[in-house]
């Protein structure tokens, strides 16, 4: 008997990889990009547009470094949300879930794009 | 299979009977702030690519009281969201690396890498904008 092959542990393995990049670098970012330097507790040129836009779009190690948070990221934040769906007893057919995954996948091709 | 099966019908609320699973919604609501977030971030690169007016829209963005109420609750939000995260990652471990490690050293470790991470990023934020942008 032949199983069909079933998308659920690529979703699984993106969700995992993305509960690792939010908990590990979504505190720091949103640290100085989201209380540190609106605030002005870290000077305004931390975030100048020079030093970001030379290591995020100019530099190969900083364009890897921000697909590597990002994407995963979008996966595995969308995954729980519709699962969390479930929970509060919204039960989406496949047209949610492709919905959901659709456009994260249209997000990641984006990024892809915008740092390329 | 019953070609019937009898659901059981569950309240919408059904987690607010039970500390844990009121724990496990408010855990779980964590992802709904950081997609957002993402997409926050997201915008910000679209932003950056546009030119240094766009980017400085975007930082203002960010500077705007409401922005600074959600990060402050999404940075609440996501530090359970990497406590928790920590607490259960020896039990989805590869069964043969658990019975190497204990559970409590694997705990150890990764707050112990949450913390560096942290650090390193906030610690060159403040270098590259003591230096006026140098680092």
């Amino acid at each position: 008997m032949s199983r069909p092959r079933h998308i659920e542990p690529l979703l699984w393995s993106l969700f995992g990889a993305g509960g690792t990049t939010v908990g590990f670098f979504f505190p720091a970012i949103i640290l100085v990009v989201g209380i540190g330097v609106p605030l002005g507790l870290i000077p305004a040129e931390a975030l100048s547009y020079e030093s970001i836009s030379g290591f995020f779009l100019n530099n190969l190690l900083g364009k890897l470094i921000l697909l590597a948070v990002l994407i995963p990221s979008y996966w595995g934040c969308i995954h729980r949300v519709y699962h969390g769906m479930h929970d509060l007893g919204l039960h989406a057919g496949s047209g949610a879930k492709m919905i959901c995954y659709g456009g994260t996948l249209v997000l990641s091709l984006a990024t892809v794009f915008m740092v390329l | 299979m019953s070609r019937r099966p009898y659901v059981r019908p569950v309240p919408r609320t059904w987690f607010m009977d039970h500390p844990a699973y009121r724990f496990y919604m408010l855990r779980e609501a964590s992802c709904v702030f950081d997609g957002l977030y993402a997409l926050n971030l997201f915008y910000g690169l679209v932003q950056l690519a546009s030119g240094a007016d766009a980017w400085q829209s975007w930082l203002d963005f960010q500077a705007n009281p409401l922005m600074v109420v959600f990060a402050v609750i999404t940075f609440g939000m996501t530090l359970l969201h990497s406590l928790t995260f920590i607490d259960m990652a020896p039990r989805v471990m590869p069964q043969q690396v658990r019975k190497m490690i204990a559970d409590s050293k694997v705990r150890f470790a990764m707050r112990g890498a949450l913390v560096a991470v942290t650090v390193v990023i906030v610690a060159i934020a403040i270098i590259n904008g003591v230096t006026g942008g140098a680092a």
